[in-house]
C-alpha cells in the first residue's frame, strides 16, 4: 500500500513538473502575427494583397520598389514585453525589405534600420534582433519598399508577410 | 555439500540432512549458516526440526544418531574423517584445513573470473577498437561538410578587419536576360564599423548613389548626388554576438539568424563578410562538398546548397570561412553572381573613412 502511495505521489510530482515546464516555455512565445493589422502610412500607390500558398499566412501584401517616393507601412504593437523579432520570407520574395524599428521605454526612444533580403532563404524566418527595452509597449515596426543599394533594384516586389515575436529572451 | 545420511522413510528433508552432516562435522550454528548460505536462526530451526524428527533432545544425541546411521552402512558421502568423531584436535585441524581449502577455492574462483574478464575485454578491444576507429573515420569524413558550415557560422571570429572589392551581377528574376552589375568597395572593422560604396557598372549613376557608413554607434545612408544622409541608431543587439548560434546543433532549420550587424549591411556584402545565412535554414544533407579551388591566392572549398526554389554554390575561404565567390540560381535561372576581385584580411585601416564627410547634410527620419 505504501509503495502504491509513494508511486502515485512520484507520478503526481513528475506530471506537475512537466506541466509547469510546458507552461513556462509557452509563456515566452513565440506569438505569430499575420499581415492583417498592417497600417498604411505614406507613399505612392496602395499595398496590394496577394493570396498565394507561397505566403506563410496565405495573403501577403506587397509593393513595388521605389527610389523616389517609398511607401511606409506600420505595425504598431501595443503589447508589452516584445523581445525577439522574426520576419517570414515568402517563397515569392525577390527583393530586399527595409524595416525600421522603434522602441520606447519610459519616454526614452530608440530606432534603427534592419534590411532583410527576401530573395534568399525562402520559407524561413529571419531573425530581426531583440529589444533592450522591456516593457516597450509604445514602439512600432515599419516596412518600407525603398530600393536598397546593393540589392536588385529593378522595380521588384517587396513583401509584407507574417512575423512572430517572443516576450522573453 | 552432498548428503551423508540415508534418509530413512524420508524422515529428514534434503536441507536437514545437509545441516545434520555439518553438525556431525562439528560446526557451530553460525558456521553451518555460513556454509550453506542461510541465516543463523534458520540453521537453528533446521536443527530443532532434526531433534524432533529423530527423537533426540541435544546436539550430542543428534550426532550419536547420525553416527549410528553411518555405522549401519548408510553412509554415502566421502566424509570419512567424521568416523573419528566426537571432536578431536585432529578433527579441528582437518576442519581448518578444509575451510582454508574452501577459501582458497573461492579466491581461485575470483582469480579465474577476473582473468576471464580481462581476457574477454582484451578480445573485445582487439576486435572493437579497430572497428570504432574505422567508424569514427567514416563519421569524420561525412561530417566534413558540418565542419565547413560551422566555420562559416563562426566566420566573424576569424578576422578583425577586411577590405576589398567585389563584383556583383544581378540577373532579372523575371527573365529577359537583363542584368545589373555593381562594384562594391567595402571596408569592415569588426565588430561595428563599416564603409560600403557601390557603383553601377552597367549604368553609371543609376542606383549607385548610396554610400553606407557605420562608425560603431550610428549608421548613415549617404546620397552622394544630393550630399544628404539619413542617420539611424545602431541596433543595441548588433554588438551582442551571443544571439548568434555557434554550432549547427543550435540552429533551428526554419530560422535564419543573420549576424546582428549584417542585417544593416546591404547585400551582397554581408553574404561574404557575414555569411551565416549560408549555413542555416537548410538540413545539412542539402549541402555537398564538390571540390576545392584557389581564389586570390586563398584556398577555398566549393560547396553546393540545394534548396526548395533553387541552388547556390559558394567558394568558402578555408581560413576565414568567408564566401569569396557565390553563384545563386532561382527556379532554374541564374539569380546572382558575386566574385571578389581583391581582398585584404587584417590589414591596418584609416579610421576616418567611418565618419560622414563634412559637406553632407542630414535628412529627416522616415
Amino acid at each position: 500500500m505504501k509503495t502504491i502511495k509513494r508511486l502515485a505521489v512520484s507520478l503526481l510530482i513528475a506530471c506537475m513538473m512537466t506541466m509547469a515546464t510546458i507552461l513556462i516555455a509557452r509563456a515566452g512565445g513565440p506569438y505569430y502575427i499575420s499581415e492583417n493589422p498592417l497600417t498604411w502610412l505614406s507613399g505612392s500607390g496602395t499595398p496590394t494583397t496577394v493570396s498565394t500558398s507561397s505566403c506563410y499566412g496565405g495573403s501577403c501584401k506587397y509593393m513595388y520598389q521605389d527610389t523616389v517616393n517609398p511607401a511606409a507601412w506600420r505595425w504598431a504593437y501595443t503589447r508589452a514585453n516584445i523581445y525577439n523579432w522574426y520576419i517570414y520570407r515568402p517563397y515569392t520574395g525577390q527583393a530586399a525589405a527595409r524595416y525600421w524599428w522603434l522602441t520606447y521605454q519610459n519616454g526614452v526612444k530608440d530606432s534603427w534600420f534592419v534590411t532583410v533580403d527576401q530573395s534568399v532563404n525562402h520559407g524561413t524566418w529571419a531573425y530581426l534582433g531583440y529589444s533592450d527595452y522591456l516593457p516597450n509597449s509604445q514602439g512600432e515596426l515599419r516596412l518600407s519598399n525603398q530600393c536598397v543599394s546593393g540589392y536588385w533594384c529593378g522595380g521588384l516586389r517587396v513583401y509584407w508577410d507574417d512575423m512572430k515575436y517572443t516576450t522573453s529572451p | 555439500m552432498t548428503n551423508s545420511f540415508r534418509n530413512n522413510n524420508n524422515m529428514l528433508s534434503k536441507r536437514e540432512i545437509e545441516v545434520l552432516d555439518l553438525l556431525v562435522q562439528g560446526m557451530s550454528n553460525k558456521q553451518i549458516a555460513l556454509q550453506i548460505g542461510i541465516s543463523e536462526k534458520t540453521a537453528e530451526k533446521h536443527i530443532t526440526n532434526i531433534y524432533h524428527k529423530i527423537g533426540v533432545a541435544s546436539r550430542a544425541g543428534a550426532i550419536r544418531w547420525a553416527l549410528e546411521q553411518g555405522n549401519n552402512g548408510s553412509r554415502v558421502s566421502p566424509h570419512e574423517e567424521s568416523r573419528d568423531f566426537p571432536h578431536s584436535k585432529e578433527d579441528e585441524t582437518l576442519l581448518r584445513s578444509r575451510q582454508e581449502r574452501r577459501l582458497l577455492m573461492k579466491k581461485l574462483d575470483w582469480l579465474i573470473s577476473i582473468t576471464a574478464g580481462i581476457l574477454l575485454g582484451i578480445i573485445a578491444l582487439g576486435i572493437g577498437v579497430p572497428r570504432i576507429l574505422t567508424e569514427t573515420q567514416s563519421v569524420r569524413a561525412s561530417s566534413k561538410i558540418d565542419d565547413i558550415l560551422t566555420l562559416v557560422l563562426n566566420s566573424h571570429t576569424k578576422w578583425s578587419t577586411v577590405k576589398g572589392e567585389a563584383e556583383i551581377t544581378w540577373y532579372d528574376p523575371n527573365g529577359g536576360g537583363k542584368t545589373q552589375t555593381y562594384i562594391n568597395q567595402f571596408v569592415i572593422y569588426q565588430p561595428l564599423s563599416a564603409y560600403i560604396d557601390g557603383y553601377n557598372k552597367d549604368k553609371p549613376g543609376f542606383n549607385d548613389n548610396e554610400l553606407w557608413i557605420s562608425n560603431g554607434m550610428k549608421i548613415y545612408d549617404l546620397d552622394k548626388q544630393s550630399k544628404t544622409y539619413t542617420e539611424g541608431s545602431l541596433p543595441k543587439f548588433a554588438s551582442d554576438l551571443s544571439v548568434m548560434p555557434r554550432n549547427l546543433s543550435e540552429v533551428e532549420t526554419d530560422t535564419v539568424y543573420d549576424h546582428p550587424f549584417s542585417l544593416l549591411i546591404p547585400a551582397p556584402v554581408k553574404e561574404y563578410i557575414y555569411p551565416e545565412w549560408f549555413a542555416q535554414g537548410n538540413p545539412t544533407t542539402a549541402y555537398t562538398l564538390t571540390g576545392e579551388d584557389n581564389l586570390l591566392g586563398r584556398n577555398t572549398w566549393i560547396v553546393n546548397l540545394k534548396y526548395k526554389t533553387g541552388q547556390a554554390t559558394a567558394w568558402i575561404d578555408q581560413s576565414t570561412g568567408m564566401i569569396l565567390k557565390y553563384i545563386q540560381e532561382e527556379n532554374g535561372q541564374k539569380f546572382a553572381e558575386v566574385t571578389f576581385t581583391s581582398i585584404e584580411v587584417d590589414a591596418p585601416l584609416d579610421a576616418s573613412i567611418f565618419t560622414v564627410p563634412p559637406d553632407y547634410h542630414p535628412t529627416e527620419q522616415p
